[in-house]
Order: C-alpha cells, then structure tokens, then sequence
C-alpha cells in the first residue's frame, strides 16, 4: 500500500487544512502536556510529541509504573534511591472515589518518582519508574 | 426573593444564575478549592468558598453551605441537580434558616425519594407502576401462582437483590418450577435469603419522562415528555423531545398519569415523573418508575420545544406566583436533542479522564445552545462528575435536528483532554437511532461500533497535522493547570 501524502497547510489562527489531493479536511490542533491534540473529522487524536531534553523512560533494566486511568495521588510512600521489594506498595491513588496501590512488581531500586500527593496523574506517564 | 445562593457548580450553577439575573435577582455561587477558578464562580454576582474538593466537605456540606448563604446575605437556595438537591434534610434545613428552597417542600421530597413510598403514591394516584406481585408464602407452588398473575415474560428476582444475583426470567409456565427453584438457591448463597418476588419482565424498554410544573396554590401542568433511553450503565446519554413514535393517544395518557401523579402528592415546582415504555403505537404501554423532585439535567429539550423557561418558572413557583399559563397555553414545536459531552474516553472503557482544555471553543448559531461550565485554560480534575457541557438543538425536524446536531458536534473543540464527542457522533449516525429505533439497551448492544477506533487513513491525516511544525503550543495561562498534571508543555518541543 502507498501511504498517502498528507499535506497541511495554515487556515487561520489554530486551524489547519489537510488533503492528499483528493480529500481535503480541516483541522484544530494545539500542542499541550507533550502531546499534539488533533481534532479532525469528528475524531480526536492524542499524538505524543519528543521533548529536546527528554529522559528516554522504560529501558530494558527499567520498569516505568504506569496508572491505568486518569487519577489523583493519595499517598507517595517513596523516595527516589529507596530499594522496594516486589509487591510494595509505592504510590496509592483514587479515582471515582476507589483506593488503588501502585505496588512494586518485582524488588528494585526507585530511581523517579514523577507525581506528588494531591496531584493529578494520568495514563500518559510513568508515576514512578524503578531499576531493577 | 432578593438573593439567591445556587448549591451548586458547573454548568447547571452557570445556567441558573443566568436565570436568576434574567429576573432580577443577585446570585450568589459556592466553590470548593478544585473550583476556584472555575467559570461557575465567575458567573454570579459574589462567590463563597465552601470547603476543600472532596464534595462530602464542600458541595454536599449542609453547615458550611448554610453559613455560606447567611454571611452573603441570600435569602433563598436554589440546589440545582445532584449534590443535595434530593435531600428532604437539607430542604428541610434552609426553610429552619428562613430561606426559600426553590423546590418542593421537604415531605414530598422524603416521600419520592424512597422507592417503595413513591410505588405507592403512584398506584393510588391510579398511575401504572411495573406489575409486580410478593407471593404469599415462598412455596413453589405460591411462586408459580404469582408468576401466573403477573404474566409472562416475568422476572423472579431475590427479595434482597442486586447485581443480577437471583434474578430468573421465564417466558412460558414449562419454565417457572425449575426457574424458582434456581433463583431461590442462588438467593441463598449470595444474600443468605432465599425469598424472591415476581415482576413482568420489560423487554427493549424505553425511558420517557414528563416535565411537570405546579404552584403552591394547588395548579399542576405537564411541558410535554422526554425520550432519555440513549443510555449506558443508567446515565442519560442523549435526551429528546418529542419522543420519537409516541403516539397522541400514549402521549395524552401519559403526560395525564405524570399530572396525577404529581397532583396526587401535592408537587410543587419543577419535577419530573419517569416512566418506562413498552412496545409500539397505541398499544405501548407504560409504567411509573420514579419522580425527581429537581430540575433535570435535561431540561433544555423541553424549554426549546415549549418556550418556556423552566429556571424562571422555578423562582416564579418560589416566589408564590400562581401559575401563568394553562395546560392548553402549552405545545410543543419542532424538534430538540440534547446531547452530553463528558471527558470519557470510549476507547478506554469510557473511564472519566483528566487534563487541560488547551483548547476550547463551542459551536454556535441557530438552534445551538450549548450550557457549559468550563472554559479553555482549565483542567478537568477527578473531584466530580466529568459532564463538561450540553450540546442542545433545536429544529423544524427530528432528521433536521440530528443533522443540525452532526454539524454542531463537528464544530466543538475540546482539544486536551479526551471526552465522548466522537462517540457522540458515531451514536446519532447509527441506523436504529436516525430509524427511532431506540431502547435503554441499544448503546449496550452497539458498543462495539460505537468504540470502533479511527480509520487509518485519518490517523495518518491526524499524524501528519500533529508533524507540520504549524501546530501552536498552548497558551501560557495554562503553564500552571498544566504543572498540576505534572508536565510542562513549555518544554521546548521538537521534530
């Protein structure tokens, strides 16, 4: 298959025009919390962006703890440097007013920890990431 | 009424102090902590904090609430939808303050707000409630005549129910010894009471709703139903007016139930009397389910359709006004669809989801109204229910106004957090729902459509928008709402 080329161009302040020469879509976008957010064609798309500066995450000797749904920080019960061993809890979080531990999967050493209690975190990032 | 203090957030808070400043009165809005900066508070005239984000410690917070009221010096409460607008307590404790409740009085919210008291009201107002019948005794035989009274399909469900545990249905008479039998033995293990009870099985039901209005001076009028059957997990989804299919007969019936129903328990003010509708044209018959004793969520539809203003009406009720119009003043015209933008995301389950509006912008224009209480800048937090507006047309045609809606849902930009308007869309362009072919199960059973992720010719399209380098980083007033999330999109970004 011959991937169609995409070509965009400006409108006016924030919208933009996208055509591959036989269909020709207008578009909103806006770049925010790493990602670019696109709306077109009733669809929304969330694009993660790389950041200059950005730290690679997720190495072969790392585990980056991921929550499953949008969520806030209850309780951080880690410091980066602290050895856990597998089945600690590290982080709790709530959402839609249930309790849920973020719980070491395997003994490691933390080595991040991005969130602080009251925070928001989302499923588009680590909250803490261990060495293993 | 000089000053009303609005127990609420959101957009219902937004709405109802456009409604109080429509009629002259000064308003008074309450925030928690997570909504200090939140369009609702900017909207009335002075604002009280109330207590930190947890709701329990702010919105739902009677003491603090009330003192609220006293030190801006309000002389009633409006409770808008949810938080304590059903709570006979709280109605109970601002008439003790000598403040107006814009409701109900408090015994007629205590009375409908328990199941089994509101079933009663209804059977002696002579309003239909789901046949149902308790057998005498739990023998089998007792069971099987109670099915047979009730008639088929029936449901026999354990007594101290729920989640489905115990619940049997049986279509023909071959099936209820051994159907009782089971629902008892599953009732057993699971509540550790074996009692069950029959009720007739409702099958494709939909949800109709009549919008009704009474005075304190005994008048009691109905502004015409509400089709609310686009649901999923019992949330509204979608809401219109009028209900697609309803004959005049079936309408004038049940409007007419809705209007005893009301009379029958003395309502005042704004309410709503639910019922479910089973099967087609004249012969659809209908059973009560339950009266809210509030403003509903809604409420739009209806004021498009009749042009009446139900905030209005509210304070106007309040204020000891006999009613204005009469029953025949009130008609419908045209055809109104409500539809609900909450930050879920239907490829992840629709679990409520958070982060910044980096964007947004309404759609707007004839017949658009869009009741809303966020605004760009903003991060939708996990404090409260992830509504963040109402999209609510109007037009000559059902057809028109869906068509007027798909354009309308186009042209809302939500751009940082993900919500359901895609969904939304895919929902009002299926088959069954542009056929009005409609029922409380239809989302359920169309899920898988209705989730379906985008095309891959327009994710290569959504790709290549995000690569242009033409794509403006958000603006910097939302630095801080981001850095709540933990990120800082000023990072320099690049390619």
């Amino acid at each position: 298959m011959v991937t169609p080329n995409w070509i965009v161009t400006r409108r006016d302040e924030g919208r933009l025009q996208v055509s591959d020469g036989t269909r020709t879509l207008s578009a909103d976008a806006v770049i925010g919390g790493g990602s670019a957010w696109v709306w077109l064609d009733g669809q929304l798309f969330e694009i993660p962006i790389e950041r200059r500066g950005g730290r690679a995450r997720g190495g072969h000797d790392e585990e980056a703890l991921t929550p499953q749904m949008s969520a806030k920080v209850i309780r951080v019960l880690v410091e980066p440097g602290q050895a856990v061993a597998a089945g600690d809890t590290l982080v709790v979080l709530e959402a839609m007013k249930m309790e849920m531990p973020i719980r070491a999967p395997r003994a490691g050493t933390v080595t991040a920890v991005n969130c602080a209690e009251g925070e928001l975190v989302t499923p588009d990032g680590p909250v803490v990431v261990l060495s293993l | 009424m000089r000053r009303v203090l609005i127990a609420n957030r959101g957009e219902i808070s937004v709405r109802i102090a456009r409604g109080c400043r429509e009629r002259g009165l000064e308003t008074v809005a309450i925030y928690s902590d997570a909504d200090a900066g939140a369009p609702h508070v900017s909207a009335a005239d002075r604002a009280m904090r109330v207590g930190p984000a947890r709701a329990s410690e702010s919105y739902l917070n009677v003491d603090a609430i009330l003192r609220a009221a006293r030190e801006s010096g309000a002389d009633a409460i409006h409770p808008g939808y949810g938080f304590l607008s059903e709570n006979a307590g709280f109605a109970e404790a601002c008439a003790r303050a000598g403040l107006t409740f814009i409701g109900p009085p408090a015994s007629v919210i205590a009375r409908m707000g328990s199941k089994t008291a509101a079933r009663a009201a209804a059977t002696a107002a002579g309003v239909p409630v789901v046949p149902g019948a308790v057998p005498v005794d739990q023998t089998p035989a007792a069971i099987a005549d109670a099915v047979r009274l009730v008639g088929f399909p029936a449901l026999i469900k354990a007594s101290a129910g729920g989640g489905g545990k115990g619940m049997r249905v049986v279509r023909c008479a071959d099936e209820v010894a051994e159907a009782v039998e089971s629902a008892s033995r599953e009732a057993t293990r699971a509540f550790s009471d074996g009692a069950v009870y029959v009720e007739r099985l409702i099958e494709r039901p939909r949800h109709i709703e009549v919008q009704i209005l009474g005075d304190v001076h005994g008048n009691v009028v109905h502004l015409f139903e509400r089709d609310c059957s686009l649901q999923r997990r019992h949330q509204k989804v979608i809401e219109e007016t009028p209900a697609p299919n309803l004959t005049p007969s079936v309408r004038a019936r049940i409007t007419a139930a809705a209007v005893a129903a009301a009379r029958g328990v003395g309502y005042v003010n704004a309410g709503t009397v639910e019922f479910i509708l089973e099967g087609d044209g004249d012969a659809a018959e209908f059973y009560f389910l339950e009266m809210n004793t509030r403003l509903q969520v809604e409420h739009p539809v209806t004021e498009l359709v009749t042009g009446r203003d139900l905030v209005h009406a509210q304070l106007r009720v309040a204020e000891g006004e006999p009613l204005w119009f009469t029953q025949a003043d009130v008609a419908q015209s045209g055809h109104a669809i409500e539809c609900r933008v909450y930050a879920e995301d239907a490829l992840r389950g629709l679990l409520p989801q958070t982060g910044t509006l980096f964007r947004y912008r309404e759609p707007s224009g004839d017949g658009i109204r869009v009741d809303s209480g966020v605004a760009e800048g903003q991060l939708i937090g996990v404090d409260y229910d992830p509504m963040l507006a109402k999209v609510i047309v109007h037009a000559g045609t059902r057809e028109a106004a869906l068509a007027r809606m798909d354009a309308a849902l186009r042209d809302f930009v939500a751009l940082g957090v993900r919500h359901n308007v895609p969904f939304l869309l895919k929902l009002i362009a299926l088959d069954d729902v542009r056929a009005s072919r409609i029922d409380t199960g239809l989302i359920e059973r169309r899920l898988g459509e209705l989730a379906a992720a985008p095309a891959a010719w327009l994710a290569a399209a959504a790709e290549a928008v995000a690569k242009s380098g033409l794509v403006h980083a958000a603006m910097p007033a939302m630095r801080g709402a981001s850095r709540a999330k933990g990120r800082d999109p000023w990072e320099t970004i690049s390619w």
